[in-house]
């Protein structure tokens, strides 16, 4: 069995398209097929972020999503393995995108960590980096052998432990969840100013730009050398590298090899050992070398056909000594543990208001990757990422910011999105049953109640979104000489029905943008949601509409009703 | 007289929901302009029933002694703190999660989702509290007034009525009138008005009533004697209104202008100003509305700006030959309902007009602004041109 895609340097090269492949580099002429599927796949993944997630082009935003949603949006988040096996781990449920990260492992057994060398757009982005800026860098040429060859493997043994005892990190490492999310905050407000208005960009923050700067560093050092993160370490990479040693397939040199080291100079995944055979864990399978090869020595094929092959291609995967193997998972575990006891403690500040059906927030920020991806879908900004509002564990984790804007009741985008579950999936009747917070009248400030000025934004904002969670109540009322109220004197305030508010957020968000921004009468709104205990419906599984309907039930909110004696109509003593 | 006037009462006004004269009478004023408005709109929609008093009497024996037909499906909801005896005059402050008139005027009023269950209330307390006779008629003229004014459920309202009468409450004339009217039997409206001199009600009923009878010459003749007799404000507006449905617009708008400068003698509540800034709105609105002509317009461009969702929006509309050519938002801060900011503006240039543009489901309130926007735009050419 062959596993050939690569275009050999023996074959002739005259034809147009091969002059144009050879223009653009090496690597394009040798393995075409390598690049371009590395083309379709940011492509893909350009589209899914920036055309799926865009919530906009509809009336019905969770319609809109739908309608646009031929492939999962997040499915490039599902794939990476690392997102869905540490937030499992951490929380210890199952995770939807298991399955998907296990189809994405078991392609490994034909295409050993080929999603690194085809499909990991960050992977791409690298090689664009490098192709545009980084190769016109001098190089340094740094030792192979060195000690941070094997970080990957630490990092991730250091985010499996910590997550083992409950504290995600992938947040920080996962190639596509940083990936995503500094798409999310770099290129995302640019779409929004260019599309639709610069007056819709939420503010950056300093957590933003240390995002930014993550994304930064892992772009950087491919200054040092070509596709440094993915070789050295990336903890996603250091997954499917374990899944590729259980591969069928592998690069094989044959007998043919005149040693002139072509390939180990084209190989972006320092795959190729000193004596041309190969780290099965480190090939990505992209078969550059094959097309390098001027004596087409290098073969992809089925790894027990070995007839062909001179020598072994090895299978040692990780090249050091047991002692500081052994002392690097220590560290690894260490620092897990260490972490995880750091960041894991529990931080008694104001409770953040979680997208609608999020699971219970312990279990939210175990499963709750960081990738920013409900972000992205969420129309008007209302999700936007924390900072430390709920400690250093709740570090980029989507947030709702009704000052900015309320959530929108046509919209389920949220959960739809989410690779982990963290946001659950729900159908847009339960979303609009679901409580995510309490609004919560300040009386000391609020028009009506301190007797300045009619306002009933809140009603008619609560009517318009279908909640009619806020009625009115008559404050201030005064009376005339014969101690009657006067007709029409004092003010409607508002009264929060709390069996029905669902915490969207949006009375807060319209007094917010008349009362303070375009009439300069408050400071802050005098309506605000507040998460917490008894004032948000946190689930893991069942029917938000069953459990309404359970509070809302007339023996629940009608206590005077009980002694009321069943009565006719008309009594007969009228008739 | 107990200690029903002098300083005293001033500072404890809850006794007024004892007395049981005045009380249901307070109760329909708020809502009487509005629902009168929204039954005149539905009666040119819809035309109107006719009946004879004898099948207006059978109609309201019938309707009366059942339970509406929404009856069970509304449940007996009220605060725990209410105190169900209901007195005739109520003790101690201002509550109104204690005292049923205090919670009725506070919290049932001003909540249309509460009304169906303020009268199940009101009736629930009526039968508890029936072996008082005060109270009962209190209960059953209050039971009638909800009925009239929340439900517009005229035979219901007149049944409780006639029934309170029983038991000593008088009725209020204006309102029985208006419910003959209403179940579409004018001549019994005319036997009760044409028995009522004086317009006497806070709001202008009677005057509206003839007007809406057809009698304009009766409703405007009404409507100079109560301007006489100290309320020129509310009188006027209630002329206004009356030459406005017969679409006498000029004549509108001038009786508008009096309601609008008119300065009343020493008032001692705030229905004069209501009833002038209610001149003024309905002035800019025929200005602005009613009497748009857009063939008049000169070619060009106009801009105006109303309050939307987010804050102020600005419209440019374009006029070429006495057409609307196009509606653009040039301005405006919204963050959602985006499908109102190009759906609207393409409504209003399909159907050439400012009047009956359907808002946007779910974006009416940037929808209106932009309708509001667009007729102050094009009614600022008539300006302009002054």
């Amino acid at each position: 069995m062959r596993l050939n895609f690569f275009v050999s340097a023996r074959w002739d090269k005259r034809s147009r398209l091969t002059r144009l492949l050879c223009r653009l580099g090496p690597t394009w002429s040798s393995s075409p097929v390598r690049r371009i599927v590395q083309v379709l796949a940011l492509v893909g993944f350009l589209i899914l972020f920036f055309y799926v997630c865009w919530p906009y082009g509809g009336r019905h935003y969770s319609e809109t999503l739908a309608a646009k949603e031929w492939v999962d949006a997040e499915v490039f988040l599902a794939i990476d393995p690392l997102v869905s096996v540490s937030a499992a781990l951490a929380a210890r449920r199952w995770v939807w995108s298991l399955a998907a990260a296990g189809a994405a492992l078991s392609v490994c057994l034909v295409f050993p960590r080929g999603f690194c060398g085809y499909v990991c757009p960050i992977g791409t982005f690298l090689d664009i980096f490098d192709w545009t800026v980084a190769r016109w860098m001098p190089k340094l040429h740094l030792n192979r052998k060195a000690w941070w060859v094997n970080l990957r493997y630490f990092i991730l043994a250091t985010v499996l432990v910590s997550a083992a005892f409950g504290v995600l990190l992938s947040g920080f490492v996962a190639a596509i969840v940083v990936w995503t999310r500094a798409i999310l905050l770099f290129a995302g407000p640019v779409q929004m100013g260019l599309l639709k208005g610069w007056h819709l960009v939420p503010p950056i923050n300093t957590w933003h730009w240390i995002s930014l700067a993550l994304f930064g560093i892992i772009v950087g050092t491919g200054l040092l050398e070509r596709r440094f993160w993915c070789k050295y370490l990336c903890p996603t990479g250091a997954l499917f590298s374990l899944g590729a040693l259980l591969s069928l397939t592998g690069r094989k040199v044959t007998s043919d090899c005149v040693s002139c080291g072509k390939c180990r100079t084209v190989c972006d995944f320092a795959a190729i050992r000193d004596d041309f055979m190969t780290h099965q864990a480190r090939c990505s399978f992209c078969q550059s070398c094959g097309g390098i090869c001027p004596v087409g020595a290098v073969q992809f094929a089925g790894r027990w056909n070995d007839e062909k092959t001179g020598t072994s291609s090895g299978e040692s995967t990780v090249s050091c000594s047991r002692r500081s193997l052994l002392a690097g998972f220590g560290t690894a575990m260490g620092a897990g543990v260490g972490i995880a006891a750091v960041v894991g403690r529990p931080v008694a500040n104001r409770p953040v208001i979680r997208p609608p059906g999020s699971v219970p927030e312990e279990a939210f920020l175990q499963l709750c990757v960081r990738c920013g991806q409900c972000i992205k879908a969420c129309p008007n900004n209302a999700l936007q990422p924390a900072g430390l509002e709920s400690g250093f564990n709740g570090l980029w984790a989507p947030q709702v910011v009704a000052d900015w804007s309320g959530c929108e009741p046509s919209c389920n985008n949220c959960g739809q999105v989410c690779p982990t579950g963290a946001i659950r999936a729900l159908p847009l009747v339960e979303k609009r049953a679901t409580q995510l917070a309490l609004a919560v009248v300040d009386k000391q400030t609020c028009l009506p109640y301190a007797g300045r000025r009619k306002c009933q934004y809140y009603v008619d904002e609560c009517r318009a979104a279908g909640y009619e969670a806020i009625e009115f109540i008559r404050v201030r009322g005064q009376n005339d000489e014969q101690s009657r109220p006067i007709e029409g004197s004092g003010f409607l305030a508002p009264v929060v029905l709390e069996d029905k508010c669902v915490g969207c957020g949006l009375c807060q968000m319209r007094c917010r943008a008349m009362n303070v921004k375009n009439e300069h009468l408050l400071d802050a709104s005098a309506i605000v949601i507040h998460a917490g205990p008894g004032r948000e419906d946190r689930l893991f599984n069942g029917s938000y509409v069953d459990l309404r309907k359970r509070r809302q039930s007339p023996t629940n909110n009608t206590p005077g009703r009980t002694d009321a004696p069943v009565e006719n109509y008309l009594p007969d003593f009228l008739r | 007289m107990k200690a029903s006037s002098g300083v005293g009462m001033v500072t404890r006004p809850q006794k007024y929901f004892g007395s049981k004269t005045r009380w249901s009478w307070l109760l329909c004023a708020g809502f009487f302009v509005v629902m009168t408005q929204q039954l005149a709109l539905c009666q040119q929609k819809f035309g109107r029933v006719v009946r004879t008093p004898d099948e207006v009497e059978i109609l309201i024996k019938k309707a009366g002694s059942e339970a509406p037909d929404w009856w069970d499906a509304v449940p007996l909801k009220y605060p725990e703190t209410l105190d169900l005896d209901w007195p005739l005059n109520a003790e101690g402050d201002w509550n109104n999660q204690k005292n049923v008139g205090q919670y009725i005027w506070d919290v049932i009023n001003p909540n249309p989702g509460r009304w169906k269950e303020g009268i199940k209330l009101v009736h629930h307390l009526m039968l508890r509290n029936k072996d008082d006779r005060a109270k009962l008629a209190r209960s059953m003229e209050c039971l009638g007034t909800m009925f009239h004014n929340f439900t517009q459920d005229w035979p219901r309202a007149v049944f409780w009525w006639r029934m309170s009468m029983k038991y000593g409450q008088p009725m209020d004339q204006a309102m029985l009138a208006n419910c003959f009217w209403q179940m579409g039997c004018e001549k019994m409206a005319r036997e009760v008005l044409q028995r009522l001199t004086t317009d006497y009600t806070r709001n202008g009923a009677i005057i509206k009533l003839w007007a809406d009878m057809g009698e304009l010459d009766r409703a405007l003749r009404l409507a100079e004697q109560k301007a006489a007799s100290g309320n020129p404000n509310v009188a006027y507006l209630a002329a206004g209104n009356a030459c406005r449905q017969a679409s006498r617009m000029a004549d509108a708008l001038a009786y508008y202008r009096k309601a609008a400068d008119a300065m009343p003698p020493g008032q001692n509540n705030d229905d004069f100003k209501r009833a002038r800034m209610q001149a003024v709105e309905n002035i800019a609105v025929i200005r602005t509305f009613e009497l748009l002509d857009i063939r008049r317009i000169a070619d060009g461009r106009y801009t105006a700006t109303s309050t939307a969702f987010n804050g102020p929006l600005t419209v440019e509309v374009q006029v070429r030959a006495g057409r609307i050519t196009s509606v653009k938002v040039t301005q405006h801060q919204e963050k959602q309902f985006y499908s109102a900011l190009t759906e609207t503006t393409r409504k209003i240039v399909e159907r050439q007009s400012v009047k009956d543009i359907d808002a946007c489901t779910g974006a009416t309130i940037t929808s209106e602004a932009i309708i509001n926007a667009t007729a102050k735009a094009l009614a600022s050419w008539e300006e302009g041109r002054k």
